[in-house]
């Protein structure tokens, strides 16, 4: 398959339309990256974006991906979607649910430009030509899935994940406790 | 296969069901509903999801516990699935699921049908077998979508017209006497629930018996149609009005959740102060009773339309209905008794409500 085709398989999702800088970055790095955008009004025809889609990333303010109790990460992680979370100013009302959130796989963002090294790192380790092993294995959705499952640090361990280098940006982009409890100021 | 399936397996020919919502807050016997033709999500994502990857003969909503998201679920699951949305709807969320059923959305409506809940899954699926698996849900694109059957359209119409039988009075159009005891005892036990209020007004035609005497009974069914029209037109929307008597009329006014109330220029919350709103609407009507001229044989005299009423507050004047309707009745009787052609709120008896200030 060409890479070209293959790139198109990933799929962004764009959540709401706040923060407007939010929006607009996501939407022109998923061009860049020629990434299939999809936008949603909200978590619950977000839903169906995840369910009907190949994977890759959903991308929105953290007060509307955490909507029913946060069940969305687990629908989006079971359909092979990472979710990235923006940390809007009403953070300290939400406190309590930002640990629940990051054991379900969420990424934390706080600047709209962190999306950019996301999807750069998410696109190379999709993309047959950064990552030969891939292109040999199940089909283009399943490869993304395999991917991002391993970003988001779900699913068994992988053949073609033992052959290469293990993507370091997981470690870079997930906020850890001891940054949540800066954050809070405890 | 257990007994439940043997005998839901004959009803349940139109195809898979999914019922997203707590089945409990609508079904006599929710638990009976597991088996392989019927999925249950109680979450609301989880059914959404479960809309997009199976195939849907018909997805039953239950309303009560989606407050606030209930389009938004909706949306989703018409984009999720060619199934046939069915609303199952308390009596207090009629007016709700009505609104629900014609909103626009991309050509389509938000969903197909409601339901007046509680029911048992056998009512149910026996519902919707009869009616969706007579009307398939078209697919995507194709010529299918545009094509009606007469026949399958009679059904269905077929059971509105019986469910229109059931609850409506044929002579006025309005509620029948069985609907508005039915829907008070309910919106009487959510707004317990909910610490919510509800007024009731019971009022009665002044002399109707002398009009049916002098003009015989066509010109009475005549007055109480005006009457009926005059009361509808001055209530809000959510309001349920109903005949419950001969000449004997009963308005439930309730909390709609986020609705608006019109009164005069004003335009105001219809959460504001029981029975405040009540006595406002109560107003109007007689004041527009005043202006209206009765519709009697030509030549007979233009006499004044006049009421007698009494109104009682939950949970101020009574805790049941039972007691509600028999404070209600009471004020009634004491307007009658101290001169007809007025509304006397309970508690408040020497105080015409409808024309103090």
């Amino acid at each position: 398959m060409a890479q070209g085709g293959f790139r198109t398989q990933l799929e962004i999702i764009i959540l709401g339309r706040r923060p407007p800088k939010l929006v607009e970055t996501t939407r022109q790095l998923a061009e860049q990256s020629g990434m299939a955008c999809v936008c949603s009004e909200d978590v619950y025809s977000a839903v169906v974006a995840v369910a009907a889609g190949p994977g890759g990333l959903v991308v929105g303010p953290f007060a509307e991906l955490n909507k029913e109790q946060g069940r969305f990460f687990e629908i989006a992680r079971r359909n092979g979607f990472a979710c990235c979370c923006y940390l809007d100013d009403d953070l300290s009302t939400r406190r309590t649910d930002l640990p629940a959130a990051l054991e379900r796989g969420a990424f934390l963002i706080t600047d709209a430009a962190q999306i950019r090294d996301i999807l750069t790192e998410l696109s190379r380790c999709v993309c047959p030509a950064h990552r030969p092993g891939e292109s040999e294995i199940g089909e283009p959705s399943d490869r993304i899935r395999r991917v991002v499952e391993k970003i988001i640090g779900v699913g068994p361990p992988r053949p073609v994940a033992q052959n290469g280098p293990q993507p370091p940006f997981v470690e870079h982009f997930r906020t850890t406790q001891d940054e949540l409890n800066a954050l809070f100021g405890r | 296969m257990g007994d439940g399936d043997k005998k839901r397996s004959p009803q349940l020919r139109c195809g898979p069901i999914l019922v997203a919502g707590d089945p409990s807050k609508a079904l006599l016997d929710a638990g009976e509903l597991q088996g392989p033709s019927c999925q249950v999500h109680t979450d609301f994502l989880e059914a959404i999801e479960a809309a997009a990857k199976g195939r849907f003969a018909v997805i039953a909503v239950v309303i009560r516990g989606a407050s606030g998201r209930l389009r938004s679920v909706l949306k989703a699951l018409r984009e999720a699935s060619e199934g046939r949305i069915i609303l199952l709807a308390r009596m207090s969320e009629e007016p709700r699921a009505r609104r629900l059923i014609n909103a626009e959305l991309d050509g389509s409506t938000l969903a197909d049908d409601y339901m007046i809940c509680p029911i048992r899954f056998s009512a149910l699926a026996a519902r919707i077998s009869e009616v969706a698996s007579k009307m398939p849900p078209p697919l995507k694109n194709s010529p299918e979508k545009q094509r009606t059957a007469p026949a399958e359209l009679s059904c269905e119409s077929r059971i509105r017209y019986l469910e229109k039988l059931a609850t409506q009075d044929d002579l006025t159009g309005l509620k029948n006497r069985r609907y508005i005891w039915e829907f008070a005892r309910q919106i009487i036990e959510r707004a317990r629930s909910e610490g919510t209020r509800v007024t009731l007004l019971v009022f009665d035609v002044d002399d109707l018996k002398r009009y049916n005497d002098l003009y015989g009974h066509l010109a009475g069914d005549r007055i109480l149609r005006q009457v009926a029209g005059l009361i509808r037109r001055c209530c809000r929307r959510h309001d349920v009005v109903g005949r419950i008597g001969g000449d004997e009329f009963a308005v439930i006014f309730w909390d709609a959740r986020g609705g608006q109330i019109s009164c005069g220029s004003e335009r105001r919350s219809a959460r504001a102060d029981h029975p405040a709103e009540a006595i406002c609407i109560a107003r109007r009507f007689v004041e527009e009773l005043e202006k209206t001229e009765i519709d009697l044989p030509a030549g007979k005299g233009k006499p004044a339309l006049a009421i007698s009423g009494g109104l009682a507050s939950f949970p101020r004047d009574g805790s049941t209905i039972e007691e509600l309707f028999a404070q209600a009745d009471k004020a009634l009787l004491e307007a009658k008794r101290s001169g007809k052609n007025r509304i006397y709120l309970v508690g408040k008896r020497q105080n015409d409500i409808a024309r103090a200030d």
